[in-house]
């Protein structure tokens, strides 16, 4: 059987069969899912309903709070004082008294009173009802309807055409910066997260000393190669069950809380009636999600995803055995800086995803991966891809060969502290 | 044919000159010490006999053929910085091991487990290797390197760390694998541990080999014509024009012979001074005292 493929197999079942793993697999999807589902959880425990006596001294709200989303409003006929010492035994939560003077233009003048304090979710649905109350009273003040009022706003929207070699079709600037965002991001965390792995593993390798007793039966260069495969194996494994986690939930809560997320995702953020508009806006969006050419982003993300990941590992390889038991911090911070600026490059570049900066940086092996994908939703030209691929490729083959000449000397080369300059002397030592 | 043949190798790393013009042959079956201080180039010296490294120059056969990978297989390497995985069980280390020395998975299987129950640690198999005690740890080490039965077993100071039981029983092992055929390498500065194992010898220096062959002959190459005689009593004067009394202790007393003097004629001597002699024998140097005397002598040149 090939050596290497045995390396790789150890590197993968020791690190998939450890519990940290399993722990980090499988419990962030679904610590992600409950931070997200929590919202609706709660609006499904607190189903209890508040029940409120009104005493409306300034007559501007009698019979228009509307019970619902667990209040009930009851209009109580006695005085304040009176109501304080009675409302308990007649089955109430609470008192909204409100007083004569309440003035429409300035709010104030609206107590609530009860045992417990008010929810914020109940303070906020009355606050946002009286608002409305009022606002329609002061309306009909000088002759005006609401739907008049929603007809003053108009709501313009511009539909972005990107017309290319591809030909032309509709673009989501919002959705494609959000999906060019993400898919950089998580190639930065890959980079990083399984980068140092391999050099962690590495430095284990060295302080262990059994770097000495495996390269009697295999070359340096395939230690390595198996521990960089091994290492972006456990990553990707680690991808695929988050993503099929997170499809599982997302199918699982669309069956139980279908309707309610409907309801959440209608249900406007504010009271104004403009903000409201901002639904279909949403829904405008999830519809070009599925227009965006998927097969192409994802092949490509891949792509660079393999070849950002393999440039950096064989880095991290490098660093990991030319240090000794701790990392060497001037070492580790040259070969994170490039991933750390391609993130600051990217960032800026969101505005102008086909400007010259992204053009360069994504024809740069090392910022490429990051860069690259970022802009993959923006339709860069053909070229420009084929370029940023090839580089990324030459890349990857010149540090993995460049790690390989650094790695076979580092991980013999016990106690001393290693110089930049010594690295260097290092690649012309002969094999 | 000699199992190892290294001819005119050399090695630089960078300006400093790891290895110059080493010439060293061993003969299979035989138990090889190669002896030297440190940083005389032992441990580069078994990384390009095992392949780990390239010499510059110069040639390594083994069985005859030039040094390639595959022989890589033939040779059991224990390096005296040991080393295993810690968080990795004694088995599982152990068939990773025999596997990457290209045993199948089934045939490692197999022979880890006789080989632990011969070694007695049947018990810990499923043991991580960090809990083991370090005699222990010593004994996996051993196991891993004799595990593909290879014609060449390398061990660089075997015995360091070892308390007297496991010496002895690695020892045992060691000589019982040397009778099945194997060739041993031995790479120390315990000259004593050398002169009881060894057949043949290698003495480096600042990476050159400055004594080279058989144990018996370099002591005869080296003997100062010194005997030690015991005897009754005290020994009578003798004939300081012949002989000169080196030492005396209790009734031994060391005797070196003088202007072309021949043990016959000193025991002629001895048996006309009427001694009461009770044993008589040549003093050889030990290893450590030649050696000790190369080393020096090399460095005040």
């Amino acid at each position: 059987m090939n050596k290497t493929w045995l390396i790789i197999k150890r590197e993968y079942i020791t690190r998939v069969r450890k519990k940290l793993f399993l722990v980090t697999t499988i419990l962030a999807p679904v610590g992600i899912a409950l931070i997200t589902l929590l919202p609706l959880f709660m609006a499904n425990v607190s189903t209890e309903t508040v029940n409120i006596g009104v005493i409306d001294k300034s007559n501007l709200f009698y019979e228009k709070l509307q019970s619902s989303n667990g209040l009930h409003f009851v209009y109580l006929n006695e005085e304040y004082e009176q109501a304080k010492t009675g409302y308990l035994s007649a089955g109430l939560n609470g008192i909204l008294y409100i007083s004569p003077d309440f003035n429409m233009y300035d709010g104030i003048g609206v107590e609530y009173y009860s045992k417990d304090p008010m929810g914020l979710k109940a303070k906020s649905a009355i606050e946002d009802q009286m608002s409305k109350i009022t606002r329609n009273l002061k309306l009909a003040k000088i002759d005006l309807t609401p739907e008049m009022i929603d007809q003053l706003s108009t709501d313009v929207r511009i539909k972005s055409i990107v017309s290319n070699e591809r030909g032309t079709q509709e673009g989501n600037t919002a959705m494609a910066t959000a999906i060019g965002t993400i898919m950089g991001f998580v190639i930065y965390m890959v980079m990083l997260l399984y980068g140092t792995q391999v050099m962690r593993g590495v430095m284990e390798e060295k302080t262990n000393r059994i770097a000495e007793v495996m390269v009697s039966s295999v070359k340096p260069f395939q230690l390595m190669l198996g521990k960089i495969i091994g290492i972006g194996m456990v990553g990707l494994t680690q991808f695929i069950i988050w993503i099929i986690l997170i499809a599982l939930i997302q199918m699982g809560v669309g069956v139980m809380y279908g309707e309610q997320l409907a309801q959440l995702q209608n249900i406007p953020a504010g009271t104004g009636g403009a903000q409201a508009q901002g639904v279909p806006e949403i829904v405008q969006a999830m519809g070009n999600m599925t227009q965006l050419p998927w097969g192409y982003i994802i092949s490509s993300f891949l792509y660079f995803f393999t070849g950002g990941y393999l440039l950096y590992a064989a880095l991290f390889a490098a660093v990991g055995s030319a240090t000794g038991e701790e990392a060497d911090q001037s070492l580790t911070l040259i070969v994170t800086l490039p991933v750390v600026i391609s993130i600051m490059i990217m960032i800026n570049i969101m505005e102008q995803p086909n400007g010259t900066l992204a053009i360069v940086s994504s024809l740069i092996p090392f910022t490429a991966p990051i860069i690259m994908c970022a802009r993959l939703p923006f339709h860069p030209p053909a070229w420009q891809l084929i370029l940023s691929m090839i580089s990324l490729a030459a890349g990857f083959l010149f540090t993995t060969w460049l790690a390989g000449k650094i790695y076979r000397v580092g991980i013999l080369m016990y106690g001393k502290k290693v110089t930049i300059k010594e690295l260097g002397k290092w690649l012309f030592y002969k094999d | 044919m000699p199992i190892l043949e290294l001819s005119h190798v050399d090695k630089h790393y960078g300006k400093y000159h790891a290895l110059r013009d080493i010439n060293l042959s061993i003969e299979p079956q035989s138990i090889f010490g190669l002896l030297g201080p440190n940083g005389a180039g032992k441990t580069t010296m078994i990384r390009i006999i095992t392949g780990i490294t390239a010499a510059d120059s110069g040639t390594v056969s083994f069985n005859g053929k030039p040094f390639q990978q595959r022989h890589a297989e033939e040779i059991g390497y224990m390096p005296e910085e040991r080393g295993l995985y810690k968080k990795m069980k004694v088995w599982e280390q152990l068939v990773y091991l025999a596997q990457l020395k290209g045993l199948s998975s089934r045939n490692a299987k197999d022979r880890v487990f006789a080989w632990m129950d011969k070694m007695e640690i049947k018990d810990w198999w499923n043991k991580k290797i960090e809990e083991l005690s370090k005699g222990m740890s010593q004994k996996v080490q051993f196991i891993s390197t004799v595990i593909h039965e290879p014609k060449l077993i390398i061990l660089d100071e075997p015995f360091s760390g070892l308390d007297p039981v496991n010496s002895v029983v690695i020892q045992n092992e060691i000589e019982a694998l040397r009778k099945k055929g194997a060739t041993i390498l031995f790479s120390t500065h315990r000259m004593e541990q050398v002169e009881e194992i060894c057949e043949s010898i290698a003495l480096i220096n600042k990476g050159s080999i400055i004594l080279n062959g058989n144990v018996k002959e370099i002591k005869q190459q080296f003997k100062q014509d010194l005997f030690e005689v015991e005897c009754k009593g005290v020994l009578p004067q003798l004939n300081e024009e012949y002989v000169e009394v080196v030492s005396r202790i209790e009734n031994k007393t060391n005797i070196r012979l003088k202007n072309g003097t021949t043990s016959k004629d000193l025991l002629k001597m001895l048996v006309q001074s009427d001694a009461d002699v009770l044993g008589y024998n040549e003093v050889l140097p030990s290893l450590n005292e030649i050696f000790i005397k190369q080393v020096t002598e090399q460095t005040h040149e």
